[in-house]
């Protein structure tokens, strides 16, 4: 099992894969840290521990970067995407 | 018989409005939230049984523990609105999520009568596409599994179902919600669990589901739509065509209003009955027509800019256009969502104001509300046009270069102001203690339905027609007020305008306007631009007694600039230089010179506060910067 790094970091790390079906990852924890009105929303959205999300890249300025969870796409700033600590799922 | 309220809830996106359409037809009207100044749209539908229904849309919601304005209203629309009923729509592409939506409906709407009735009907939408996407849905088990009736909205006699599921499940009494006991958290698990158990699909994993269908199909539109280089390009391409159709569209439209308004003013006076001197003739042609007139002007703009707007929301482009400038807006305390409503502030701030409803960061809809007067409106150019001739004569390329410089100037001033002001507001929590956030759901893309973007934009235009126009209209009769009487019955417009209320407010004033290099003359001015901007120009017209007998506008601002360089100070030196005027210029780019905004600001903010706040600051900062301008350029010896 890898180690769980916020989303963010993922993201910046990657080179998005060459079809555009998106990058399996699973959601390991929400950090407590945010802003409670935008961490309820992320719990309504449905990202919690153990939730597939798939990640599709980012915008033509670089930010937000665009996730699907539970049949949504959704942009998220970095500093959203930053509370969101996943693994990589192994295909 | 009574009348029945049934509440229609669902997320944004779910295809409520449609639904909502086809449940109540043509007739539909807005009212205000419970407590609030959003818009809430009513409909109803005669029933055979029970009589009326009379049927609410509500702002979309992803959770009804509300953590937003938005949904705090949708659950007190709930608490207030005493429904028999609710209808909770359930885009049936997401399943996952937002069946959670209808679980906790049922929770707050649990029984406490004798007959067991849930009081909560599904709304099944978009079921076509789940079905091109190859899966399939089991709606028994689906309605069996929430314990709550489904219907699929699509298809023949959809609407007579919902209806009659409506009837049966309607409660006697209306229901008192009660707290749901669950966290949003189990809800989620719970509507997760049910889909997975009613849907049938090849293979149900999200990757996998990502790759087929109409899903598949927006994952392809995308990659030309947010590519790094066709996206900017097209988003560049829709803004201009936008901007566009309310800029130049409008235009001849605007005309026709203005013309028809002052053909029915003129006609009044012309007929044999109306005496033209008579206080009431006046009032009801110069006040009432002319301010009926103030109102209307806006319409044109209005109606198209949300028609514009409604298509590219409904086709899912918006919020992609809203990712793609969202980060040069954010470092300034806005947000993607804020560049319609300010791109439309180059046209006019009332129906830009009116857009800023689609910015759903409640603080950054009141920034965009905040600093869209800066943008420079079309009302500004015939000041503008006058100012610049009066400084660079007849070169016509350093006027346009001037007029760049001010356009320049109006977007500069707005960062300023965005930037310091959001500053601001994180310390003291002015608009609220919600911080700014994106988290943007982009939907499927689908053909909007014209006649549905149509009928949208009727309602929001009539929503402004009822709401703000009784305000414009209170207000421009005032300012009429202001400069006709007490002496309007004075044949010489000069000597009218010179002794009315406004002329001697000018006169007691003339100390505030001197430092800015004008006199009691240019103090009028200001005072009666606050109808329109563009009224300084005629009212210049009428103090310097350039009369209107010469036929073209072009005739009338070379004659008025030929005053304009004659006339004097009480000093004798003259009246308007070059640094009075460039401060002349100075003040129109930042102050907030028209009733129009200011009430529609009161509207659209819902604060009395925020509109004074923003009426008195604007043009307090623009009268020391004017100030500021004239008086350094003086210290330099230019005069």
């Amino acid at each position: 099992m890898a180690m769980p790094t916020d989303l963010v970091t993922w993201v910046l790390d990657q080179n998005m894969p060459p079809d555009d079906s998106g990058v399996s990852l699973k959601v390991h924890h929400i950090s407590a840290e945010g802003d409670p009105a935008l961490l309820g929303r992320l719990e309504d959205l449905g990202l919690g521990p153990f939730e597939e999300i798939l990640y599709f890249g980012r915008a033509p300025l670089g930010e937000p970067i665009y996730i699907s969870v539970r049949e949504t796409v959704l942009a998220l700033r970095l500093m959203e995407a930053r509370l969101i600590f996943v693994t990589r799922v192994v295909p | 018989m009574s009348t029945l309220n049934v509440l229609l809830i669902g997320s944004p996106n779910s295809g409520k409005t449609t639904l909502f359409n086809r449940l109540t037809g043509l007739r539909a009207k807005t009212v205000n939230y419970p407590g609030s100044t959003v818009d809430l749209t009513v409909g109803r539908w005669a029933n055979s049984q029970s009589g009326d229904v009379q049927l609410f849309d509500t702002p979309g919601v992803y959770s009804l523990n509300p953590r937003s304005p938005d949904e705090a209203i949708t659950v007190r629309a709930l608490e207030t609105k005493a429904p028999h009923a609710v209808v909770a729509v359930v885009d049936a592409t997401q399943l996952s999520r937002q069946l959670a939506i209808a679980l906790q409906l049922r929770e707050m709407f649990r029984s406490s009568d004798e007959r067991d009735v849930t009081a909560v009907v599904v709304a099944l939408t978009m079921l076509d596409l789940v079905q091109r996407e190859g899966d399939s849905i089991d709606l028994a088990k689906l309605s069996v599994e929430l314990g709550l009736k489904v219907i699929a909205t699509d298809g023949e006699g959809a609407v007579e179902k919902l209806r009659s599921a409506i009837e049966q499940e309607k409660a006697v009494e209306p229901r008192v919600v009660q707290k749901p006991q669950k966290s949003s958290v189990e809800h989620l698990r719970e509507a997760k669990r049910i889909k997975d158990l009613v849907t049938h699909s090849p293979k149900n994993d999200q990757r996998a589901q990502a790759l087929r269908g109409p899903r598949a199909v927006t994952r392809k539109i995308d990659r030309s739509v947010l590519h790094p280089f066709f996206g900017p390009l097209l988003f560049f391409a829709v803004m201009t065509t936008l901007f566009t159709l309310i800029y130049w569209l409008a235009q001849p439209l605007m005309e026709l209003v203005d013309s028809t308004f002052s053909a029915l003013a003129n006609g009044l006076m012309n007929q044999s009955w109306v005496d033209p001197d008579s206080l009431l003739a006046r009032l009801v042609s110069d006040g009432l027509i002319t301010g009926a007139g103030a109102v209307l002007i806006f319409v044109p703009q209005i109606y198209i800019l949300f028609c514009g707007l409604v298509f590219l929301e409904d086709s899912g482009y918006l919020a992609r256009a809203a990712t793609i400038v969202d980060r040069p807006l954010k470092a300034i305390g806005l947000g993607g969502r804020s560049f319609v409503p300010l791109l439309s502030g180059f046209a006019c701030a009332v129906p830009a104001m009116m857009a800023a409803r689609t910015v759903n960061s409640r603080r950054e809809r009141m920034l965009t509300l905040f600093v869209l007067p800066l943008m420079s409106c079309s009302a500004r150019l015939p000041v503008y046009a006058l100012l610049l001739g009066f400084v660079f004569g007849a070169n016509a390329l350093q006027a346009g270069f001037g007029l760049a410089a001010l356009y320049v100037g109006s977007i500069l001033a707005g960062v300023i102001a965005a930037s310091l002001i959001s500053r601001l507001a994180e310390k003291r929590g002015f608009f609220g203690a919600e911080k700014s956030f994106l988290m943007l759901e982009l939907p499927l893309y689908r053909m909007p339905n014209l006649i549905l973007v149509l009928k949208q934009a009727l309602l929001r235009t009539n929503s402004y027609v009822k709401r703000t126009g009784p305000v414009i209209l209170v207000l421009s009769v005032l300012i009429w007020a202001g400069t006709t009487f007490p002496n309007y019955r004075e044949q010489d417009a000069t000597v009218r305008l010179e002794q009315s209320f406004a002329g001697r407010a000018g006169q007691v004033l003339s100390p505030v306007f001197e430092p800015m290099g004008g006199d009691w003359r240019t103090g009028l001015g200001l005072i009666s631009a606050f109808a329109a901007r563009e009224v300084f120009v005629s009212t210049m017209a009428i103090i310097f007694h350039v009369t209107e007998t010469d036929e073209s506008e072009d005739s009338l601002q070379s004659g008025l600039l030929t005053q304009m360089r004659e006339a004097k100070a009480p000093s004798g030196a003259p009246l308007f230089t070059l640094a009075s005027t460039l401060g002349l210029m100075l003040f129109f780019m930042i102050a907030l010179q028209c009733l129009a905004t200011f009430a529609v600001a009161l509207r659209e903010s819902g604060s009395m506060k925020f509109a004074v706040t923003q009426l008195l600051l604007f043009n307090l900062v623009a009268y020391v910067l004017t100030v500021a301008l004239v008086q350094g350029l003086r210290f330099m010896g230019i005069n």
